[in-house]
């Protein structure tokens, strides 16, 4: 009759093996906290995290007397520039580009009101004017930079003349 | 592949109505656009159902971001499923 302890119940004596390593788990792993000030590095890069710079354009034939959605982005993100132009051949003075974030309205202004009070530099407005030729009907409106929105951004013209004006657009923009 | 929807573009250009949608591939990096569709109407069942094909996966393993959401617009997305 076998007697004694059996064979799975033998201990390994780890202080006689001749290992290539030796890993040793703890079985409780500590919270280590790093402290970066105390750290050796370099250089610590700190960055925004946004995707690359994305570029959407087009052309819309937009219906008279009504508020035209020219392009919509659903996300979060930043405007890093762009603009909306036409060239006509009836007056569009009273036309006007709306920038919208998260569904708020950032600007009501029309050309001609953006031409009279001068708001022609970036940063000024969400929109700012970059053209105005009410002789030979050419438009432009510029889109500042560093618009933030956490849900949509949308860009919209309000033709309100009884026209309908070609409205070309261009918007540059980033997404998180 | 872990896919997650970052963004949902729609635009009109020269009379048609374009729905194209961001996603980022593999977190942090490697962000990528598709164009979903043309002229027709996209809700959220369709684009999931599109990339969820594209990427060989199902569509309830595409992330979809609680501030990313769809609304009733005039630019071809219906937020009808």
């Amino acid at each position: 009759m076998a007697s004694g302890r059996p064979d799975y119940y033998i201990g390994v004596d780890i202080t006689y093996q001749d290992l290539a390593e030796l890993i040793v788990r703890p079985q409780n792993i500590p919270q280590i906290d790093v402290d970066i000030l105390t750290q050796t590095l370099s250089e610590v890069t700190n960055r925004p995290k946004y995707g690359g710079a994305l570029l959407v354009h087009g052309s819309v034939a937009v219906t008279a007397g009504q508020i035209n959605t020219l392009v919509g982005v659903d996300g979060k993100g930043m405007i890093y520039g762009g603009y909306v132009y036409l060239d006509y051949a009836n007056s569009q003075s009273a036309g006007q580009v709306r920038m919208l974030a998260d569904d708020q309205t950032l600007n009501y202004d029309s050309f001609s009101l953006l031409n009279n009070f001068g708001v022609t530099e970036p940063g000024r407005s969400a929109v700012f004017l970059s053209k105005y030729d009410d002789t030979n009907f050419i438009y432009c409106a510029g889109l500042s930079h560093g618009i933030t929105f956490e849900t949509s951004i949308e860009l919209k013209y309000f033709e309100n003349q009884g026209y309908t004006p070609t409205v070309h657009y261009r918007l540059v923009y980033a997404l998180i | 592949m872990q896919v997650e929807i970052r963004g949902i573009i729609q635009f009109e250009n020269h009379g048609h109505k374009y729905v194209d949608v961001m996603v980022v591939e593999d977190r942090p990096d490697n962000y990528v656009t598709h164009h979903v569709g043309v002229d027709i109407e996209v809700n959220r069942g369709k684009i999931l159902k599109f990339l969820a094909s594209m990427y060989g996966v199902r569509p309830g393993d595409i992330a979809w971001p609680a501030h990313i959401r769809l609304k009733q617009g005039d630019i071809g997305v219906s937020d009808a499923l």
